[in-house]
C-alpha cells in the first residue's frame, strides 16, 4: 500500500510540476505576445495614420497656384480694365498654399537643409512683397502688375527647384516607410512565428497535462473501481459518518446487517437508525467529545463490541472498529462493523459446552472416588477373607478353587488400580521411591509370578541377566516390577506357544539399568506401534478379545518409567515378535544390605502394640483385626467416629488405623478430633485405611493430623511394614542403647569403622549447624520446608543409631505437618537436650 | 448587423422629406459662400440651393477642437454638420462631390461613418476663415478623436476653401 501511495504522490508531483512547466511556457508566450503585439500595433497604428498628406501634391499646387497667379497678372497686364477681384482670389489661394505647407512637419523637416530653406524664405519673401501690393489700393496694385509679374517670374523657378527637392527627398522617405513596413512586417511575422510557437509549447503542454491527467484519472478510476469493488463486496459492514453521527455512506454488506437501504440511510443519523436507547446518552456524549477535540475514544482502538438495533427494532451484538478518514478536517469517520449475533451465539455455547466438559469432569472425579471406594472396599473384603480362608483347612479341591477365586480377585484389583493408577500418575503426585534392590529378585518375582500364565499360553519364559550381575541399586522396585509384569503379561497374551524373555542389563559406567521383554508373538503391525503407549489403545478387535484389558497398561508402564526418569520403546516384526524395552538411570545402593539384616533389624524392632482400628465395613474390620491380631499385636476396635473418639479418650493406643469413608464422622473429622482432643491419644500416630487415593486428598489427610496412608485392600505384608515403619515414631520402652549399638556395629562391619565415624561425625556437625540455625532463627523456613529437614535428619539419625534424635525430630515433623504451633527456639532447645544426652551415653559408652 | 441598420436608419433619415423645415428655404443676403446642387428637393435658386454665412449660421451649431496636420496647435472649428445640411436640402444620394474655390475636387461617400463626424466649419478659432486661412468654408473632422479620422481619404476629404457641394444620385 505504501510504495503505491509514494508512487502516487510521486506521479502527482511530476504531473504538478508538467503543469507549471506549461504555465510558465503559456505565460512567458503571452507576455512575449503582448510586448511583440503592443509594439506591432504600434507599427500598424503609425502606418494606418496618415501622417503626412501627399506633399508632393501640395507642393505641386503650390506651383499650379502660384503659375495661376502669374496668368492673372499677365491677362491683368493685357487688359485696360485688369480683374483685380480674380487677382487678388489667386494670390490669396497662392498664399493659402505657403501656410498649409509649413505646417507640415515633414515640410519642416525639409526645411532642416540649407538648400531648401533659402528656397522657401525666397518664396515667402516673394509672397510678404507681393502682399504689399495686393493688399494695397486697386491703382497701386493696377500699377504693380508689372512688377508683379516680373517678380512671379522670378520665384517662379525657386518652387519648381523646391519641389523638386522635396520629390528627391520624399523617396528617401518613402524607401524608409517602406523599409519600416517590411520592419513591422518582419515584427509581425516574428510575432507569430513566436505566437505560433507558443500555440505549439502551449499545445505540446496541453497534451502534456492531459495525457498526465487521462493516467491519473484512469488510476483513479482504477482505485475508486477497485475501492468501490473492496467496500461493496466488503462482509464487513462499512459506514462512513460525519462527527454528527449523520450517515455519508453505507455499503450493501451494512445495509443486510441493519435491514436499512441506503436511501434509508444516507443523510439519517446513526442515533435515529442503530444506536439502543439505552446507549443513546453514551453514543451522543463521545461524539461530542470525539468533534470537541477531547478524546477519540474508540477511534482507532481496534475491535470494540457494542449493542446495534436492526431497523425491525430487533437489538444484536456489533463488534465494530472506528477510524477518522485520513487528516479530514471535517472529521468523516469510517466504521467497520460485523453483525457477532453468531459468534456471541457461538461463545454462549462453547462456555456452556466446556462448563458442561468440567462438570463431567468433575463428575468423572466424583465418580472415581465412589468406585475406588465402592469396589475396592469389597473388593478388599473378598481378598482379605481369601487370605484368611487359605490359611484354614481345606481339600486340595476347595484349595484350588480359592486360588481361581484369589486370582480373579487379584485381576479385578489390578483393573481397578490400572485406572486409578492413571489418574494418579496424570497429575504427577506419584511418589517414586530410592530404596536399594536386587535385580535378580525382580527378575525372579516377575518370571515366577508370570509363569503360569506363561505356560497356559504355551509359553516358555524365562529371565536372564546379561554380563555381570549389577550390584544392589537403589530405586523403586515395586514399580519396576509393575512395568515388567504389565509387560510381560502383554507378551504372555500375544504369544502362543512361543517363548518370551526377560532380560535385564546394566551399564555400570553409564548408570543405566536396562530391561527387555522379548516375545515371538503375532507382533504389533507398523502403524499403529507409535499409538499403542497411549491410553485405552488396544490394537484391534481380535486383540481386544484376547487382552481383555483396559488399554491402560502400557499408558501406565510409560508414564511409571518416565516418572522414574527413563524410557521405553518397543520395536516389533509382525508375524516375528516383539521386543519392549525401557532403561532408567539407577545408581548402585551405598549401603550394601541383605535381606538377612533387614529382617534381623525388623525383627530387633519388633513389638506389640496396642492397636484402634476405626473401620466401618464388618468384613473390613475383620480382616484387619484378624492380621493385626495374627502379627501379634492387641486390636480394639471402633465401628465408627464418635465411637473411635469415644475410645481413644479412654486408654492410650501406640497406633491408630482410621478408615476414611465411613458414614457420619468421617475418619479425617474422627482424626482432627482426636488430634485436637488433647486427651491420652492427641499425638497417637494415625495411619489412614482408604480407598480414597485421589491426590488432592493427600493434603487434607495431612491437615487432619494424619502422619500416613495404607491404600487398601491391606494385606498382612503391608500392614507389618507399615507398623515397622513406625516403630520408630514413638519409642518403645524396651528400646536400648544396645539396640543401637548393634545397628551400628552393622554398619562399621559393613562400611567400615573409618567410613562410619567420619559419616557420624559429618551428620554431628549437620545436625549441630542446623540446631544452631534454628536457634538463631538465621532461616526463615515454610513450614513444609521445616518439616522436610526434620525428616532428613531423622533418617540419617536412625542410620546412625540415634533413635532419641530420631523420635524428637519426627515428633517435630509430625506437630509442625498438624499444623500445631511451635517455635524455633522450642524446637532447638529440645534438640539440644537430646544431643547432649546422646553425647554422654556415647562418651559413657566409648 | 449594427453597420447595416446605421445605414437602413441613415437612408431613412436622408429620404425623410424634410418639408416642415425645408419648406421656406430662405434666399442668401450676404455674400454667397456654398452652393449644393444635384439630387436635392430644396432650393433657392434655379439648380441649386444657395447658403451665406447667415444662414449656415441658422443650423444648430457644432464645435470641434483638434489638431489638423496643415495647422499649428489645436484648432477650435464651429459650423454644421455635414448631414444637417445635406438634411436641410433633402439630399437623396449616397455620394457628394464636393469641390474648393481653385476647383480642386473630391468625392464624399455617405455611407462612410466617419462622415457623420463632418462638419462644415465657418469659424475657425472664434472668427471667420479668409481665403488666404483656407477659408471661408473647411470640412473638418475630429482627427484626434480616433486614429481612424487620421487616414489618406479623410484628409483628402478635408477640403477648405469649398464653396460647392453636388449630391449625386
Amino acid at each position: 500500500m505504501h510504495p503505491e501511495n509514494r508512487n502516487d504522490s510521486d506521479n502527482r508531483l511530476t504531473s504538478r510540476t508538467g503543469i507549471l512547466v506549461v504555465m510558465f511556457v503559456l505565460f512567458s508566450a503571452v507576455a512575449g505576445l503582448a510586448f511583440l503585439a503592443s509594439d506591432a500595433r504600434r507599427d500598424i497604428d503609425d502606418l494606418a495614420k496618415a501622417n503626412t498628406d501627399n506633399l508632393e501634391w501640395s507642393l505641386g499646387q503650390l506651383e499650379v497656384e502660384s503659375l495661376k497667379f502669374q496668368r492673372e497678372l499677365i491677362r491683368a497686364a493685357n487688359s485696360d480694365t485688369p480683374d483685380l477681384a480674380a487677382l487678388r482670389r489667386t494670390y490669396d489661394i497662392f498664399y493659402s498654399r505657403i501656410e498649409s505647407l509649413t505646417a507640415r512637419s515633414f515640410y519642416r523637416h525639409l526645411m532642416d537643409e540649407p538648400e531648401v530653406r533659402a528656397l522657401h524664405d525666397r518664396v515667402v519673401a516673394f509672397r510678404t512683397d507681393a502682399l504689399r501690393f495686393i493688399d494695397a489700393r486697386d491703382a497701386d496694385l493696377t500699377a504693380a502688375i508689372p512688377y508683379l509679374s516680373e517678380q512671379v517670374s522670378a520665384v517662379l523657378p525657386n518652387i519648381r527647384a523646391l519641389s523638386l527637392a522635396s520629390l528627391a527627398t520624399q523617396a528617401g522617405v518613402a524607401e524608409q516607410a517602406r523599409s519600416d513596413v517590411l520592419g513591422a512586417l518582419d515584427r509581425l511575422a516574428l510575432l507569430g512565428a513566436a505566437f505560433f510557437l507558443s500555440l505549439v509549447a502551449v499545445a505540446i503542454g496541453f497534451s502534456i497535462v492531459a495525457r498526465i491527467a487521462r493516467v491519473e484519472t484512469g488510476r483513479r478510476a482504477d482505485a475508486m473501481q477497485r475501492l468501490e469493488t473492496v467496500v461493496n463486496t466488503s462482509l464487513d459492514g462499512i459506514m462512513v459518518i460525519d462527527p454528527y453521527g449523520k450517515v455519508i455512506a453505507i455499503n450493501p454488506a451494512a445495509e443486510k446487517i441493519f435491514g436499512y437501504s441506503e436511501e434509508e440511510a444516507v443523510g439519517h443519523k446513526l442515533q435515529d437508525l442503530v444506536v439502543p436507547d439505552r446507549l443513546q446518552q453514551a453514543f451522543s456524549a463521545a461524539l461530542e467529545r470525539y468533534r470537541a477535540g477531547k478524546s477519540h475514544l474508540i477511534i482507532g482502538k481496534g475491535r470494540v463490541r457494542f449493542e446495534a438495533v436492526r431497523k425491525n427494532g430487533e437489538a444484536f451484538p456489533i463488534e465494530f472498529s472506528l477510524s477518522k478518514t485520513g487528516e479530514s478536517e471535517r472529521g468523516e469517520m469510517v466504521a467497520y462493523l460485523r453483525d457477532v449475533s453468531k459468534e456471541v451465539e457461538d461463545e454462549q455455547s462453547l462456555i456452556t459446552a466446556r462448563d458442561n466438559a468440567m462438570q463431567g469432569e468433575r463428575a468423572k472425579a466424583r465418580l472415581l472416588a465412589v468406585m475406588s471406594h465402592e469396589i475396592r472396599t469389597p473388593l478388599n473384603g473378598l481378598i482379605g477373607t481369601i487370605d484368611l480362608l487359605s490359611d484354614t483347612e481345606m481339600t486340595p479341591q476347595q484349595q484350588n478353587y480359592l486360588r481361581n477365586m484369589k486370582s480373579s480377585g487379584n485381576i479385578l484389583m489390578r483393573h481397578v488400580n490400572d485406572v486409578l493408577d492413571i489418574s494418579r500418575l496424570d497429575v504427577e503426585r506419584y511418589e517414586i521411591q530410592s530404596v536399594p534392590f536386587e535385580v535378580h529378585e525382580i527378575l525372579d518375582e516377575v518370571v515366577e509370578t508370570q509363569q503360569d500364565a506363561a505356560c497356559a499360553s504355551g509359553n516358555n519364559l524365562v529371565g536372564r541377566i546379561v554380563d555381570q550381575h549389577p550390584p544392589r541399586l537403589l530405586g523403586d522396585p515395586a514399580r519396576i516390577t509393575q512395568v515388567l509384569l504389565n509387560l510381560v503379561g502383554n507378551a504372555n497374551k500375544f504369544t502362543q506357544d512361543g517363548q518370551v524373555s526377560v532380560e535385564c542389563e546394566y551399564d555400570g559406567r553409564t548408570n543405566q539399568l536396562e530391561f527387555r521383554v522379548a516375545d515371538t508373538g503375532t507382533g504389533i503391525p507398523a502403524d499403529v506401534i507409535d499409538t499403542i503407549f497411549e491410553d485405552f489403545v488396544t490394537l484391534d478387535d481380535s486383540y481386544q478379545r484376547r487382552a481383555d484389558g483396559t488399554g491402560l497398561g502400557l499408558g501406565i508402564a510409560r508414564r511409571l518409567v518416565k516418572a522414574m526418569g527413563g524410557e521405553i520403546s518397543v520395536e516389533s516384526e509382525p508375524g516375528v515378535g516383539t521386543v519392549f524395552s525401557f532403561s532408567l538411570p539407577a545408581v548402585p545402593a551405598v549401603k550394601p544390605q541383605t535381606d538377612a539384616l533387614a529382617r534381623t533389624s525388623l525383627s530387633d524392632t519388633w513389638q506389640r502394640r496396642a492397636i484402634l482400628l476405626v473401620e466401618d465395613n464388618e468384613i473390613n474390620r475383620l480382616v484387619a483385626r484378624e492380621m493385626l491380631t495374627q502379627l501379634g499385636h492387641h486390636v480394639t476396635e471402633a465401628t465408627n467416629g464418635d465411637d473411635a473418639i469415644q475410645k481413644a479418650g479412654q486408654k492410650a493406643f501406640d497406633l491408630i488405623l482410621m478408615d476414611i469413608s465411613m458414614p457420619g464422622k468421617d475418619g479425617i473429622t474422627t482424626a482432627h478430633e482426636i488430634r485436637s482432643s488433647g486427651g491420652a491419644n492427641h499425638e497417637t500416630p494415625i495411619l489412614a485405611l482408604t480407598a480414597n487415593v485421589l491426590p488432592a486428598d493427600q493434603a487434607r489427610f495431612a491437615a487432619a493430623g494424619i502422619s500416613h496412608t495404607i491404600l487398601k485392600p491391606v494385606t498382612k505384608a503391608i500392614l507389618r511394614r507399615e507398623l515397622e515403619a513406625l516403630s520408630g515414631l514413638k519409642p518403645a520402652a524396651s528400646t536400648s542403647p544396645l539396640d543401637h549399638e548393634d545397628k551400628l556395629a552393622e554398619l562399621r562391619e559393613t562400611l567400615g569403622a573409618d567410613v562410619v565415624a567420619q559419616k557420624i561425625e559429618q551428620f554431628q556437625t549437620e545436625v549441630g549447624s542446623f540446631v544452631e540455625d534454628l536457634k538463631n532463627e538465621t532461616e526463615s523456613w515454610s513450614d513444609e520446608d521445616l518439616a522436610k529437614l526434620l525428616h532428613k535428619h531423622a533418617g540419617s539419625a536412625a542410620v546412625f543409631g540415634r533413635p532419641q534424635l530420631r523420635a524428637a525430630l519426627l515428633n517435630w515433623e509430625s506437630q509442625i505437618r498438624q499444623g500445631q504451633n511451635y517455635q524455633l527456639a522450642e524446637i532447638a532447645r529440645d534438640l539440644d537436650l537430646v544431643l547432649k544426652l546422646a553425647d554422654r551415653s556415647s562418651h559413657e559408652h566409648n | 448587423m449594427i453597420r447595416a441598420l446605421y445605414f437602413s436608419l441613415l437612408a431613412l433619415l436622408l429620404s425623410w422629406p424634410l418639408t416642415a423645415r425645408t419648406q421656406g428655404l430662405a434666399y442668401p443676403t450676404g455674400e454667397v459662400l456654398l452652393s449644393v446642387s444635384g439630387a436635392i428637393e430644396q432650393k433657392n435658386a434655379p439648380e441649386a440651393a444657395l447658403f451665406d454665412l447667415e444662414m449656415l449660421q441658422t443650423f444648430e451649431a457644432e464645435e470641434i477642437s483638434t489638431t489638423t496636420i496643415w495647422t499649428e496647435g489645436t484648432q477650435e472649428f464651429v459650423g454644421v454638420p455635414l448631414t444637417s445640411l445635406l438634411r436641410a436640402v433633402g439630399a437623396h444620394g449616397m455620394t457628394i462631390s464636393a469641390q474648393a474655390i481653385n476647383d480642386y475636387a473630391v468625392e464624399i461617400k455617405l455611407d462612410n461613418p466617419l462622415v457623420d463626424s463632418a462638419l462644415v466649419a465657418y469659424l475657425r478659432n472664434g472668427a471667420t476663415m479668409s481665403i488666404r486661412e483656407k477659408g471661408p468654408l473647411w470640412i473638418v473632422f475630429p482627427y484626434d478623436s480616433d486614429p481612424a479620422f487620421q487616414s489618406e481619404i479623410i484628409y483628402s476629404q478635408s477640403i477648405w476653401q469649398l464653396d460647392r457641394l453636388h449630391v449625386e444620385n
